[in-house]
């Protein structure tokens, strides 16, 4: 009790009359820690609280961020009447439920998937053809010397230490799509070694992407610790 | 009376250690750490660099885009991204224009984090409708997207910022294509640069200021010049506040951001590696003396 008057105080000198926010904040987060001990009713509380707001957040945001502005305002408010014609086709997807109407939440599914099909073309041209322009890449080096000298370099200037990198990146993508070629039986020595080179590579991926997120989730926690030790309990001003 | 129980080594005990006393050791640690901070040197990533030039190499005043899609559950990781990122534009005092399109709760954290910034010294106070202007979320990001790519000063003018169009505000009325904006930079924590590449290639510029999960797998479109460059998490942040120190000093020495989180992250990694050695050796020396009682 004493510890808890002293927190308090100390929160009222810092926060003024917003104290028990950021209490409020920290039991919470202490709350669904409490899961790391082992499974207990202080832990379930607060996840069933996170819960509850999360969902009445969403409803509230999807009115005021989504339908209000984007939809109700030019709607009702400005006189775009015929923006209702899309609320009965959007309503057909509730008839789902019905085992008769069933099949009318095709026709809203129907025109959000040709419209999804419709944008994949333009994203595939954008986003996949820049990769595979850029893996055709040239390996015979056509200047003398490992790397470029003081004096600016011709553009079209390919020396040998850029040949090696892209070497190792046509390499590299030929063994990891090898791969996956499923459709024939990998019989053949070389692409069999290819393959298993592929699988290789494939796993120090993962393994560098693996690495790079642990090191940031760990930022996620850190950042909790920050806020209970540094902005809740202020054990030191900020850096 | 002997019983014949097998005896177990040490080896074996620490394989077998209770994951809570792993957990408190890591919240000790990590708690030394964020209590007693130090400094460390830092080099910045190369795509941090890239990301950081393209915006400070910017001419003074630029308009650039803002695409914040990061909430509470990757805080840790994309505000002071974003932090960094609006404090470099208001040194600089590029126009910016504030967009959402993941979720619509993103649209809060972005001002709170983008008024805790206007509030610091060392730079120009941002006044909504004339230096920077909030667009909020706009629902099914790749059509919105393409719309801008398609018509930028038409999609502004469908939303309302203070009772008028937005691409009548003062700010915005020399913007009339995606091309007029000079850069556009995404602080995300989910998958919104997929579609920022998808419909924004070769308008502008693109860069990306992501979460550790997502950053391996951006690099090989820096590689192709489709990003011009990533800040990785909060080491992403720390970057661009180690370069902004040495290229704004006055106006950032007081700036507290993701400095805070390098030391304890340094420990906790420092850990991780030790356990991980700690249980291959006993792995090893367990199996080898399970061959020798065999």
């Amino acid at each position: 009790m004493i510890v808890a008057q002293l927190i308090a105080a100390r929160q009222a000198e810092y926060f003024g009359t917003l104290w028990w926010f950021y209490s409020v904040a920290a039991v919470a987060t202490i709350g669904l820690y409490s899961i790391l001990y082992r499974e207990n009713k202080f832990y379930r509380l607060v996840e069933h609280i996170y819960l509850g707001l999360s969902a009445g957040v969403v409803i509230a945001l999807t009115w005021t961020q989504e339908m209000r502005g984007i939809w109700w305002v030019p709607f009702y408010d400005m006189g775009y009447y015929w923006w209702i014609i899309p609320v009965p086709i959007a309503m057909l997807g509730y008839t789902v439920f019905s085992k008769n109407t069933g099949w009318m939440s095709r026709v809203p599914i129907g025109i959000l998937l040709g419209l999804w099909a419709g944008q994949r073309f333009k994203e595939f041209a954008n986003r996949w053809l820049p990769q595979v322009q850029k893996t055709m890449l040239p390996v015979i080096p056509n200047s003398p010397g490992l790397y470029p000298g003081p004096k600016a370099a011709p553009v079209d200037a390919l020396y040998a230490s850029t040949a090696i990198n892209n070497l190792l990146l046509v390499l590299t993508t030929l063994a990891v799509l090898s791969y996956f070629f499923f459709s024939f039986e990998q019989k053949s020595r070389l692409v069999k070694g290819s393959s298993t080179t592929g699988r290789w590579l494939l796993m120090v991926a993962f393994g560098a992407i693996f690495g790079s997120t642990i090191m940031n989730r760990f930022i996620l926690m850190i950042d909790r610790m920050y806020f209970l030790l540094i902005e809740w309990l202020h054990v030191r001003p900020p850096m | 009376m002997a019983t014949n129980e097998p005896t177990t080594t040490i080896w074996e005990k620490l394989q077998a250690i209770d994951r809570r006393i792993l957990y408190l050791i890591l919240i000790v640690v990590v708690s030394m750490f964020i209590i007693f901070p130090f400094d460390l040197p830092n080099d910045p990533l190369p795509q941090s660099r890239a990301l950081y030039d393209a915006v400070n190499g910017l001419p003074n005043g630029s308009p650039i885009i803002i695409a914040s899609e990061w909430t509470m559950s990757s805080r840790g990781e994309n505000i002071y991204q974003f932090k960094s990122l609006v404090r470099l534009c208001m040194l600089k005092q590029h126009k910016i224009v504030l967009m959402t399109i993941s979720e619509p709760a993103a649209v809060g954290f972005a001002l709170g984090a983008f008024q805790d910034v206007n509030n610091e010294p060392g730079h120009k106070r941002y006044a909504e409708g004339t230096d920077f202007v909030n667009i909020g979320y706009r629902p099914n990001g790749d059509a919105f997207i393409q719309s801008m790519a398609a018509d930028l000063s038409g999609t502004l003018g469908q939303v309302q910022v203070l009772g008028q169009p937005a691409n009548r505000l003062e700010m915005l009325k020399d913007i009339h294509s995606l091309r007029d904006i000079k850069i556009i930079v995404d602080v995300t924590a989910s998958s919104t640069n997929n579609s920022f590449m998808a419909f924004t290639g070769g308008l502008t510029e693109y860069g990306l200021m992501c979460t550790g999960v997502m950053f391996p797998e951006a690099l090989p479109y820096v590689a192709t010049g489709q990003i011009v460059g990533v800040a990785n998490g909060a080491r992403g942040a720390y970057d661009f506040e180690t370069m902004m120190k040495h290229d704004y000093p006055d106006a950032t020495k007081n700036v507290k951001g993701a400095k805070a989180y390098m030391t304890p992250l340094t420990g906790a990694m420092a850990l991780l590696m030790t356990a991980i050695v700690v249980g291959n050796i006993a792995m090893g020396q367990a199996r080898k003396t399970r061959e020798r009682e065999a």
